[in-house]
């Protein structure tokens, strides 16, 4: 019995893989669709999608980060009624995630619990394929010049999640440390 | 969780079509839109989708993914011409042309493929629901892993949405004494700006990060004890439809996709 208890909890089982993904998954989507930060002028808002996904990049890894980044983003535009976006979004957010999660894996050899510049160079980095990729999936499907107008704002959003990412994941880890047994 | 956008289920022949079949049409009719095609063409595949999603959704459901779209078809209205200045102009400021018939040809086609994508993929999220999508994707051989983890995600959203309302009204009530303090001076917490409104949110995500990814080894246990990453074969609660009524749209299927590549064909 507590062979088979011990068993799930080892990261590398496929049942365990499963459920960080499908979790981190909901969360994504939760965060993306439900926490919402108006800007008044415009009467536009920011998601948090981008914070969960650098924040499982940093923590969970590139694989996690490509899964949980893409499919959830994707079901947060599916739910909000969004769904021709629902492509692109599981391509280029998971992409996102997947380049953000390479980079951050440098600096996870290295220490861990404590701020890496390497966070940054992968935010930067997740920030430029997101804001790419979304001006070319933009250019084909409304122009190029309606893309353009919807960069600043992809540009802003993608800020809010790296200035959120970093210190909630320096909180994650310091209020539950189990936190970085979690990655496989 | 997904019907509230999308409208009421219903019992429609595109309701109980195959989702199979409805993924191939998806994928031939998003192919058609992006195809360089005549404004005329396009605009027939439109009001297809369109009298589709009228017909199968209702009037107030086809209007509402429009409604989402408006402004930005407004703005494709407003800044594609100004870049297409080819063609006999049609209005000028200053002898600079601003409104070519190029250019109002480019921002038509884009209007109509960005509004025909809409609708297509309203139509086909208002008409298939979750369960039958996931086992039609594992037709299409997506790893089991991925169809899991996708019926999982949606069956957790509720839950960690919950977790969400909560933790926000607990740290609500916490800092109630510090919302009186900022009624007393409406205009401070006016101007707190959005990284202000950022970090009064970290701490709720932080709870709400650490209440979810507590439940990954209970839920990978859950799924074990279901035999999840055994090796005998699995067994399936729900499967899609068999027998004469999958040929028939699956026949179906095919008709519809000859038709449009033959229009293609004799219409380019």
């Amino acid at each position: 019995m507590n062979e088979e208890k011990g068993r799930s909890r080892i990261p590398g089982s496929p049942a365990f893989r499963i459920s960080s993904l499908a979790i981190l998954t909901a969360v994504t989507a939760v965060f993306t669709y439900m926490v919402r930060i108006p800007i008044a002028p415009t009467r536009g808002y920011l998601n948090l999608g981008d914070v969960a996904i650098y924040f499982t990049a940093f923590t969970f890894g590139p694989v996690s980060a490509l899964i949980a980044g893409g499919v959830g983003t994707a079901l947060a535009d599916i739910i909000s009624g969004y769904s021709q976006w629902a492509p692109i979004s599981l391509l280029v957010h998971g992409l996102q995630g997947l380049v953000a999660g390479l980079i951050a894996s440098i600096a996870w050899r290295g220490k861990r619990g404590t701020f890496s510049l390497f966070w940054l160079v992968a935010a930067v980095a997740g920030t430029v394929v997101m804001c790419a990729g979304y001006l070319a999936a933009g250019t084909l499907m409304v122009g190029f010049s309606a893309a353009l107008v919807e960069l600043p704002g992809n540009l802003l959003q993608n800020l809010a999640g790296v200035v959120g990412a970093i210190p909630l994941t320096i909180a994650v880890r310091k209020a539950y440390p189990p936190v970085t047994e979690l990655r496989w | 969780m997904i019907a509230p956008v999308y409208g009421k289920r219903g019992q429609s022949a595109v309701h109980r079509f195959d989702p199979r079949g409805k993924i191939v049409l998806l994928v031939v009719f998003l192919i058609t839109f992006f195809l360089p095609l005549r404004i005329e063409h396009l605009g027939i595949n439109l009001a297809v989708v369109a009298a589709l999603t009228v017909i199968f959704l209702g009037i107030g459901n086809a209007l509402r993914p429009l409604r989402l779209i408006l402004p930005i078809l407004i703005l494709v209205l407003v800044l594609t011409p100004p870049f297409h200045r080819e063609g006999p102009v049609l209005f000028s400021i200053r002898s600079v042309p601003i409104l070519t018939v190029f250019g109002l040809l480019e921002a038509l086609r884009l209007i109509v493929r960005f509004t025909g994508i809409t609708l297509i993929f309203y139509l086909f999220m208002g008409t298939t629901d979750p369960d039958s999508l996931a086992l039609a994707f594992r037709w299409f051989r997506l790893p089991f892993a991925i169809s899991m983890v996708l019926s999982i995600a949606l069956e957790y959203i509720p839950t960690i949405r919950r977790i969400y309302n909560q933790v926000r009204d607990a740290h609500r009530l916490r800092l109630a004494g510090e919302t009186g303090e900022a009624q007393r001076a409406p205009r401070a917490g006016r101007d707190r700006g959005k990284v202000h409104r950022l970090a009064e949110t970290i701490p709720i995500l932080t709870s709400v990060l650490i209440l979810s990814v507590r439940r990954i080894p209970t839920l990978a246990m859950a799924l074990e004890c279901r035999g999840v990453g055994r090796k005998n074969r699995r067994s399936s609660f729900r499967s899609l439809k068999t027998g004469a009524s999958m040929i028939r749209d699956g026949i179906i299927t095919a008709l519809i996709t000859a038709t449009v590549v033959v229009s293609l064909v004799l219409f380019p």
